[in-house]
């Protein structure tokens, strides 16, 4: 249990942080602030896998199954199917923008919230 | 105008030489950088999330995109739009499930961070080997599509073709490393996306940039059912498979995932992926017009005619469109693409080789840092010549099947493996090895019973497995044998190094 983990950058200025001991780490693995952090990470990453699911696969299912609801015209010839895949794609790309602007916003504060707990009292120089 | 094999070859050539010295220049600048193992492997983790971005869009759009879905949308009209879809699916997965702890973990390799906390011999020797499965089955078709490319479009032999092909990549990746990699990819994506924007626009010009003319100009060809979905997908099941393998796929191909470790955080990584999603859905959103667009003004006659596959019929359009010059830039493109595709698998099967089966297998993390470079460039050798070997050894053969085989493989051997070391605090060696060693056997076995194999290229009536793309039962058999395996022999060892790797993962503490 005495182990030790490599020196840890935890300010972000340099390299002047102490070691972190298994002991002080589980401390804070333990604590809720971090499992709420890692539980809020996967609760969106997990809704948002899944909308790009419901979209990719529903539309899979949607041609598959019911190809003439895909093949329904909306102009001279354009067909619903059309707009239909490039909704699809326009979406997934939203869904990255929306995960790094969730991620941006908010949980970089907190990643940087918990990493400063780690910090050691006495700076070792 | 008309066009006969080596028709282009002036302006192609002129094009082609004007890309190989802009991108040897960048190889050349980036060989002088390259010392350290840090700087070929992982570009010394000094890429913008930008380039980064444009690179991963260069890595992933081989010319099976570029030549391969336009000739499909060409010739089996809305079907190939439907396929095409499916090709952009892994890169929200892939930053919502592994890359930010991907790039915490992990030093140079996928394999890192599934032996993160696991016995170091056994892990990587099983990562190692799913990693070289998917580099190697993943670059014969790409190899064999640009020496049939070439020969066809300069004129010269496929033999030639393949060598020349397979020299030049080795010219960039054995000095330059990741730096020059990068380069290759960042000017042949930037190539890419501006050769099927300048087709669009030129498609769309003849339409009064109106898709519903376009649409009325392919359906007045070939009927309305050409802009119908029509059964290119064999069923429900068949179509989700083909999904998984193409959505999860993409989190275990080796040459993608490495490209996050050149990245300075996890942060980076995070953004590179938007940046990468935009550039490959801007991609596909093109792609159909520039497809549409040749079955309009090319037709489907003169396309299969000079290749079955519709592999010709942006070069075709390019030639109908702007003459010469338009169709010595697409070729050129289109070399450059698989040259570069083929340049990020040697890189990635040069690092299994050396970085997991070298260094920390073979001499357990110690050779020094001269050893560990000097090893990594026989390793790109080795692995270059074994891919030039087979390519010239599946001349003429119908290999398309293989990129589907690559997507299998990395859904099943190498994605389940990354996933549950990440996120699973019980998973120990014995559940790794035998997850990749279902993966790996799972999806090779079943693609040899399923139709695309047993039927298409060994002749029988029937096929012992129903499904083309065998994802959907791999990919769960591999994550069963993982859990099971780790339930039935409990490693404590690696239970109590989770609490490391969680805080490399989420907060970035020890990261590289």
């Amino acid at each position: 249990m005495g182990r030790v983990l490599p020196p840890v950058d935890v300010t972000g200025v340099g390299p002047d942080a102490g070691w972190v001991t298994v002991a002080e780490a589980r401390l804070l693995l333990e604590s809720s602030d971090f499992r709420r952090l890692v539980w809020r990470r996967w609760r969106v990453s997990l809704a948002l896998a899944g909308v790009l699911c419901a979209a990719y696969f529903g539309y899979i299912l949607l041609v598959v199954l019911h190809p003439p609801v895909a093949g329904r015209r909306i102009g001279e010839a354009t067909t619903l199917g059309m707009p239909l895949a490039a909704g699809v794609i326009v979406l997934a790309w939203l869904l990255t923008v929306a995960y790094a602007w969730w991620a941006g916003s908010r949980h970089d504060g907190h990643v940087v919230r918990l990493r400063r707990r780690l910090r050691r009292e006495s700076p070792v120089k | 105008m008309e066009l006969a094999p080596g028709a282009s070859i002036g302006p192609a050539l002129a094009f082609f030489a004007a890309i190989v010295a802009l991108t040897i220049a960048a190889a050349h600048r980036a060989a002088r950088r390259t010392r350290s193992a840090r700087e070929f492997y992982a570009a010394g983790r000094s890429i913008p999330a930008w380039q980064n971005g444009l690179a991963l869009a260069g890595e992933y759009l081989s010319a099976a995109s570029f030549l391969g879905i336009a000739g499909l949308i060409a010739l089996r009209g809305y079907d190939g739009v439907i396929y095409a879809t499916g090709w952009l699916m892994g890169w929200p997965a892939l930053l919502f499930f592994v890359a930010e702890p991907l790039r915490n973990v992990g030093t140079f390799t996928p394999a890192d961070v599934v032996a993160f906390r696991l016995r170091q011999r056994p892990v990587r020797m099983a990562a190692a080997a799913g990693a070289l499965a998917t580099a190697l089955v993943h670059a014969i078709p790409q190899v064999v599509g640009a020496g049939t490319l070439v020969a066809l479009l300069f004129g010269i032999d496929y033999r030639a073709a393949v060598l020349l092909s397979g020299l030049l990549m080795l010219v960039f990746v054995l000095p330059g490393g990741m730096i020059a990699t990068t380069w290759v990819q960042i000017v042949k994506a930037g190539l890419l996306l501006s050769g099927v924007l300048v087709l669009g626009v030129l498609v769309l010009t003849r339409v009064g940039f109106s898709v519903d003319r376009l649409s009325l100009a392919v359906a007045a060809r070939y009927g309305q059912a050409a802009l119908e979905p029509g059964g290119i997908v064999a069923g429900p099941l068949d179509g989700i498979s083909l999904g998984l393998a193409l959505m999860f796929g993409l989190l275990g191909l080796p040459h993608i995932l490495m490209r996050f470790f050149t990245v300075r955080d996890a942060r980076e990584a995070r953004v590179s992926v938007v940046y990468a999603t935009g550039f490959v859905g801007a991609f596909y959103l093109l792609i159909p017009i520039a497809g549409f667009g040749a079955a309009a003004f090319v037709g489907r006659d003169a396309i299969a005619a000079l290749d079955a596959g519709g592999n010709m019929a942006l070069p075709l359009l390019a030639a109908h469109l702007g003459g010469a010059p338009l169709i010595g830039f697409v070729s050129a493109v289109a070399f450059a693409a698989i040259l570069a595709v083929v340049s990020g698998l040697t890189l990635a099967g040069a690092s299994a080789l050396s970085h997991d089966l070298y260094v920390h297998a073979l001499r357990q993390g110690a050779p020094p840092e001269g050893e560990q470079v000097r090893v990594a460039r026989l390793s790109a050798l080795a692995f270059g010549a074994v891919v030039i070997l087979l390519g010239l050894a599946f001349e003429g053969h119908n290999v398309a099947f293989l990129v589907g085989l690559a997507y299998a493989v990395a859904a099943s051997a190498n994605f389940p493996a990354l996933l549950l070391a990440i996120v699973w605090r019980r998973y120990t060696t014995r559940g790794a090895v035998c997850s990749i060693a279902t993966g790996l056997i799972a999806s090779f076995g079943l693609i040899l019973l399923s139709p695309t194999v047993w039927i298409d290229l060994f002749g029988y009536p029937e096929a012992v497995f129903p499904l083309r793309n065998p994802a959907i039962v791999s990919m769960p058999a591999s994550f069963a044998a993982g859990v099971l395996a780790s339930l039935w022999w409990p490693e404590r060892k690696a239970e109590v190094r989770f609490v490391d790797l969680r805080l490399r993962a989420y907060l970035g503490v020890g990261a590289e």
